[in-house]
């Protein structure tokens, strides 16, 4: 198949820049996700806003730490038996169990956060960005985004933040409003299910360039 | 073969920070069914709280393949109690019935030893046979807990397991691709 053939090879080549990307056109979340992914992108390579990888981390972090507390509670036990390190207690079989215990409460303290940090601080945001090099009108961005169940509308959410840790004094907040931008998925997506990229990197674009453009938030009298 | 190389493609697209996201996830989730185990054996006092039985030796009472839910706690074991127990050297447990008990008040500091023969229902002969030559009573060291419930066959997956374990390999490690893969 000529056709066919052509195609692979054309793929191969853009493969580097325009990857074919093809989510699961009947599941919603796939769809939502797979868009996640494709706005991210735009906004850190083609609006160029450098990631901000801290919540990422703190995630990685926590969970991390999670995990390391099942092997730890498996393996540090005989140890602790074969060289009489005692924990807590002077009798080796409560020491053990008082270990394990620990063990467990640290695993529940790490899960809990990682919870109430997904659930509190991320929500619905898909991206976290430092300021743009240069940048005189706009701090770092949060991008959320929310497309509710069974319904086709995408809407993406910018808000300005002040990027953690020690950027955070160089930068200064802006006072600009969340600006939000609906669009329906079927306007993104080709009847093979396939994302037009092109449409969604013009309309995201537009979006951030018109979020940069927008005025401050009018003082109001204290 | 068209899901596998789905799955390669997947894993070539994603970046490192984005592959060790999803492997932490998946390495959380597994964490965290341990830990559930980890709470039961410390709530339970056993070290083994669930077990399957594996041969029909207390037919008609348990058949191969029920779960069993053990206790190891403060009471003590009674004649007629349905106990598991380890034979030193031996990890296979084993769910057999106490038919005789003989307590030995111990000196001052030692406090009682109880001496403790079992037999399966659906044994012609006691456990004499299955302890150690020489051995004529398993304690209270060797039981992982008396039985305080049970669930009929829902361990014959764990008897298939145990009989081919390539299953146990083969499912794991698929299910491993699947989560490191999915788009969540």
């Amino acid at each position: 198949m000529a056709e066919g053939e052509k195609g692979e090879g054309a793929e191969v080549v853009e493969d580097k820049v325009e990857k074919k990307v093809l989510p699961n056109k009947w599941d919603m979340g796939s769809v939502k996700h797979t868009l996640d992914e494709v706005i991210a992108d735009v906004v850190t390579r083609d609006c160029e806003y450098p990631e901000d990888f801290t919540a990422s981390n703190v995630r990685n972090v926590l969970s991390l730490l999670a995990c390391l507390m099942a092997p730890a509670s498996h393996f540090v036990p005989p140890y602790m038996e074969k060289n009489e390190v005692y924990f807590l207690s002077s009798e080796m079989k409560t020491s053990k169990n008082l270990f394990v215990l620990a063990c467990v409460v640290v695993f529940g303290v790490n899960f809990l956060a990682l919870l109430a940090f997904q659930f509190m601080y991320e929500r619905e945001a898909i991206l976290f960005t430092r300021q743009k090099e240069g940048s005189y009108s706009t701090s770092g961005l949060r991008v959320s985004t929310v497309m509710n169940r069974f319904d086709d509308v995408y809407k993406i959410t910018l808000e300005e933040r002040k990027a953690g840790g020690n950027t955070g004094s160089k930068e200064k907040l802006f006072g600009k409003d969340p600006m939000t931008f609906e669009k329906s998925v079927t306007k993104w997506i080709d009847e093979d299910g396939v994302i037009v990229q092109d449409v969604v990197a013009s309309d995201v674009a537009k979006f951030v360039r018109a979020f940069e453009k927008s005025a401050y938030k009018s003082k109001k009298s204290k | 073969m068209g899901l596998f190389g789905e799955i390669v493609d997947e894993l070539r697209g994603m970046s490192i920070r984005q592959f060790v996201s999803q492997v932490l996830g998946l390495a959380l989730i597994v964490s965290s069914a341990f830990m559930i185990w980890k709470c039961l054996i410390l709530a339970t006092g056993s070290e083994s709280p669930v077990v399957v039985v594996l041969s029909g030796s207390m037919e008609p009472a348990f058949e191969r393949g029920d779960i069993l839910f053990l206790y190891n706690g403060e009471k003590e074991v009674g004649t007629g109690d349905i106990v598991v127990f380890n034979l030193p050297g031996r990890d296979i447990p084993i769910v057999h019935r106490v038919l005789r008990m003989h307590k030995k008040s111990g000196e001052f500091d030692e406090g009682q030893q109880i001496d403790i023969l079992t037999k399966g229902d659906n044994n012609y002969n006691d456990d004499r046979v299955l302890y150690d030559p020489g051995v004529d009573w398993i304690h209270e060291e060797n039981l992982l807990g008396r039985a305080v419930g049970y669930l009929p066959h829902a361990g014959m997956a764990t008897i298939y397991m145990n009989d081919y374990p390539m299953i146990k390999f083969l499912l794991i490690g698929f299910l491993g691709l699947l989560v490191v893969t999915s788009k969540d």
